[in-house]
């Protein structure tokens, strides 16, 4: 580590390059500097004590620059990021010294670290968008050199102009051109491959620079380092240890694994002021098996044994398995599904490529009447919900249902024919009231449990009399129970009838519906050449006019 | 599915369909038929009287009685047919008359005959009526009125003094009245009764105080009433009349102890109870039965005791008595009927039948009221059948209604359900 004359901390892994372009004349300095400082790589070796040292100490000036940052002191904020980096040389902390630079206008030095930024993470997500915003700290540079020229121009020019201009002209260009071209442009242009606006051109307008802001820092290391990294799930992969990066604030879960040693999960809780830095020791797993499952097909959603419980991630896709054998499927919207036995063994790598082809598929469009919210369904599984246009199909032979709440299901069987795209016009009937069938049963079941009482009843009573009549006991021919058996036994008569009459109703009410089908239509589209059509369209909450171009 | 569906709820309906006609043959199996009053009998107590029908040789008309009540058309035609079911006819009648007794006269020119007593018994009516027409009108032959007090309360018809020739005998109060059929006042014969005899008033309707006793080819009346002696005490008392032509008459008097006082006769019922060929007569004394048997060999028809009593604490087992064989073993049955339980009994009335031949005093049967019934044992009647060669069946009167008990289910009677004579 060496520190520049301008003050700034420049790691010593640097790229060369970088270096000769930003201070060539430090380079040997450099070099030998390194030979009697320990790097930052090399910190890795030093005792624990004093590496943790370090990173408290970090911790603590990233903490102080957050906080300064946050004041609007942005100098200061700087100063105490560096001092976080002069402690551990994390590029974020060059990101945020960069962003504190920006602030306050020091636009020069803003550049020069969001550059070291960079160099030191070749890889960010967000590369484009800082060397946009290094294109945009070069042209305010300029702006403000253009701006500070005319402020000592007017004292000059009234004298020089006249005269100069027919001497000078001639004189000047063939002067200037071999002496400020080749010593401008690898100043100004560092990263951008364009040449931006001609350096001698005046900026009228003044850049405006998007907002940003510091980033948090979480620092994740493993022992041994090179474990995979997941965020949450097993889908969402990091990176590889060592980690330094911006985690979203909030609460998660880290997934380390690595090949021969468990899976390791750490709750974390990313604050927006805190510096987290993480170490995590892995312990060596000889009774599981580490599998990793490729494919050509990237993204692939893996499952491993039970399909129904759902992906356990996407190719490529490493694990620990259980020894033994299990059953690995491969699926992907455009290619075919795999599926392949493996016989997993503990201590051993077990990497499975499973080669994956490409499915020829067609499209779909539904529309139509109704059918808004449908669900469409290709061969039983949901794809997307109505109306929807160009949905991918596999090709060929496919049952298309519709599924919408009170209305009709409609289905019907589907050709899809690779490359093309087929509109469906969609007519969801009212599915019809089951109210009165359950009426009907309701009204049914107790008409016959009335009716079964009332024939209980007729019976015991006719029982009863022929039991009197068997033993000879005088039974008379007003006897109330003759009539009330004869009223029971009518009663019961009729309660069947009612009963037999409201289930049929109920049943034909179920099983026999009047109403009109939904129904598919395959919308004809022009078969040669190139047409133009108006069509009724319908989509979330509205409805108009389309214009469909065919060719 | 509409094939399908319609035959399904065909089938439910005929699957659990339940037969209500089988309480329908309940009703003419019952083995008591409740004969109600016709629908246009006007008036109440329909078979308070009821009597058989005569044919014109005298003979019982099977299957057939009249019932009589009170009101404007008091009288109906009860037919049971062979199948159990029964027909009722009610007789229009001119003027408003009520039937507290009915006796049978033998038919003539087709026509029935009847006398009939009014619920007054102030007047007496011989009626008949042609039995085919739907609403039968009842002519009056001949009518009597206001002759004597009570005058009515019992009637018979028989050949009395032994001319061979009908006579008409009504009882009064004190005396004893002898008309040819066509009640003719110019041929009548009065006996008049022991001074100390007389017929009560307050019978019920449907008893009988005037029975005949045959005793030796010879029909005797006899007649149910009280008696005091000098010092004014009363108790039950038959008076037994034997006309002798010319219509003198000889007499003898049954009678209780004066120790119980205003005991009187409620019914009498004559029947051979034993096997010789002399009537015995059954008398009634409201609270008891007395047999007495017939005597032969001595001038007293019957002895001063009775041969045999029925009594029971507490019990009325003497107010409505019947002589009957209802099982068809050749012997009668004792029947006595309590139409009136007293109130805190909760019954509503009773007929028992008791087997003269053992002296026991246990009932044979117990025929129970049904629900609806008020005073179930108002009257008792035999009814000639011509089922089973001409057994008889018994028809208990109720408080508007008659009930005829098929099989009554005494011993030695048929098996209800397999000797059902219907």
């Amino acid at each position: 580590m060496v520190k520049s004359g301008t003050g700034r901390l420049v790691p010593a892994y640097l790229s060369w390059k970088m270096h000769m372009k930003i201070f060539p004349l430090f380079f040997t300095a450099f070099l030998l500097v390194v030979g009697f400082f320990p790097t930052a790589g090399s910190a890795q070796t030093k005792t624990p004590s004093k590496k943790d040292q370090n990173a408290e100490k970090a911790k603590e000036h990233f903490k102080a620059g957050q906080a300064l940052f946050g004041a609007g002191q942005y100098e200061k904020a700087a100063d105490e990021f560096i001092k976080a980096y002069e402690y551990k040389a994390l590029p974020a902390f060059l990101f945020n010294i960069a962003v504190c630079y920006e602030k306050s206008e020091q636009y020069a030095k803003a550049k020069e670290y969001f550059v070291e930024y960079l160099a030191r993470e070749p890889n960010s997500k967000d590369l484009q968008a800082i060397q946009a915003r290094i294109r945009l700290l070069e042209r305010l540079i300029e702006y403000k050199e253009n701006q500070r020229r005319q402020a000592e121009q007017p004292a000059d020019k009234p004298a020089d102009k006249p005269a100069d201009k027919p001497a000078d002209k001639p004189a000047d260009k063939p002067a200037d051109k071999p002496v400020d071209k080749p010593a401008d442009k690898p100043a100004d242009k560092p990263v951008d491959k364009p040449a931006d606006k001609p350096a001698d051109k005046p900026a009228l307008e003044k850049p405006e620079l998007p907002p940003i802001q510091t980033r948090t820092l979480t620092a994740i290391s493993s022992d041994p380092p090179g474990a995979n990294l997941y965020l949450d799930d097993k889908k969402n992969l990091l990176g590889k240890t060592p980690f330094e990066g911006e985690i979203p604030p909030g609460k998660h879960v880290v997934i380390l694994e690595m090949k021969g040693f468990s899976d390791v999960k750490r709750e974390i809780n990313v604050q927006e002021d805190r510096m987290l830095e993480i170490v995590v020791s892995m312990k060596q797993d000889v009774n599981m098996a580490w599998v990793q499952v490729t494919s050509n097909a990237p993204g692939a959603r893996v499952y491993v044994d039970k399909k129904e419980i759902g992906h356990v991630g996407v190719t490529p896709y490493t694990g620990m398995l259980k020894p033994g054998k299990h059953t690995i499927w491969l699926v992907h919207d455009e290619y075919r599904e795999e599926k392949v036995d493996i016989q997993a063994k503990a201590g051993e790598p077990n990497e499975v490529h499973i080669p994956m082809q490409r499915q020829p598929v067609g499209a779909i469009t539904i529309l139509g009447k109704n059918v808004q919210d449908a669900r469409v369904k290709i061969d039983g599984k949901t794809v997307c919900v109505a109306p929807c246009a160009r949905v991918k199909v596999p090709a060929g032979s496919h049952r298309l249902s519709i599924h919408k709440k009170d209305r009709k299901t409609v289905s019907k069987k589907i050709e899809i024919v690779t490359g093309e795209q087929k509109t469906f016009d969609v007519t969801l009937q009212k599915a019809p009231s089951r109210s009165g069938a359950v009426s009907g049963y309701v009204l049914g079941v107790a008409a016959l449990a009335g009716a079964v009482w009332a024939g209980g009843k007729s019976q015991s009573l006719q029982d009863e009399i022929q039991s009197d009549l068997d033993a000879g006991v005088p039974v008379f021919s007003n006897d109330t129970r003759i009539r009330d058996g004869k009223i029971y036994a009518i009663a019961a008569n009729v309660l069947y009838g009612i009963s037999a009459l409201s289930i049929t109703v109920a049943l034909y009410r179920t099983f026999i519906d009047t109403t009109p089908d939904s129904r598919i239509r395959v919308r004809e589209t022009p078969p040669d050449g190139a047409a133009v059509q108006w069509e009724p369209l319908l989509f979330p909450g509205g409805a108009g006019l389309g214009l469909t171009l065919h060719y | 599915m509409k094939r399908f569906l319609i035959p399904l709820s065909c089938c439910l309906l005929s699957l659990a369909a339940c037969d209500w006609r089988v309480f329908n043959d309940f009703e003419r199996q019952a083995t008591v038929q409740v004969i109600e009053p016709p629908r246009n009998f006007a008036g109440t107590n329909f078979g308070q009287a009821v009597a058989p029908v005569l044919d014109e040789n005298g003979g019982i008309v099977p299957n057939t009685f009249l019932a009589g009540g009170n009101g404007t058309t008091p009288l109906a035609v009860v037919t049971v047919s062979e199948t159990g079911a029964i027909s009722r006819k009610t007789c229009r009648i001119d003027a408003g008359i009520s039937v507290s007794s009915i006796t049978p006269l033998p038919a003539k020119n087709g026509r029935w005959r009847a006398l009939l007593s009014d619920g007054n018994y102030q007047m007496a009516n011989l009626v008949n009526f042609d039995p085919d027409e739907d609403e039968p009108k009842l002519q009056v032959e001949g009518n009597l009125s206001g002759l004597a007090q009570l005058f009515g309360i019992g009637t018979l018809h028989g050949d009395f003094d032994g001319d061979r020739t009908p006579d008409v005998a009504v009882a009064s109060r004190n005396r004893l009245y002898f008309f040819d059929e066509a009640l003719q006042t110019a041929h009548q014969h009065i006996f008049d009764y022991p001074h100390n005899f007389f017929v009560p008033a307050m019978q019920d309707a449907g008893t009988r105080i005037l029975a005949p006793v045959v005793r030796e080819g010879k029909i005797l009346l006899a007649i149910g009433g009280m008696i005091s002696n000098d010092t004014g005490n009363t108790t039950w008392a038959v008076l037994l009349v034997s006309v002798n032509p010319g219509f003198t008459f000889e007499t003898q008097v049954l009678q209780g102890d004066f120790s119980n006082p205003d005991a009187r006769v409620c019914s009498l019922a004559t029947g051979a109870a034993n096997d010789d060929a002399n009537d015995d007569l059954v008398v009634g004394i409201c609270n008891e039965t007395l047999l007495f048997l017939a005597k032969t060999g001595t001038t007293e028809w019957f002895s001063a005791q009775p041969d045999r009593v029925v009594a029971e604490d507490g019990k009325m087992r003497g107010r409505i008595v019947a002589l009957s064989d209802l099982n068809q073993d050749g012997k009668p049955e004792l029947a006595i009927a309590d139409p009136e339980e007293p109130i805190e009994s909760n019954r509503n009335g009773e007929v028992l039948f008791y087997d003269l031949q053992i002296s026991a005093d246990t009932p044979l049967l117990q025929l129970k009221a049904p629900k609806e019934e008020k005073r179930f044992g108002t009257s008792l009647f035999s009814l000639k059948t011509i089922w089973k060669d001409g057994r008889t069946e018994l028809v208990v009167g109720g408080a508007n209604v008659s009930y005829l008990f098929f099989l009554t289910g005494l011993p030695g009677d048929d098996d209800p359900v397999l000797h059902d004579p219907r």
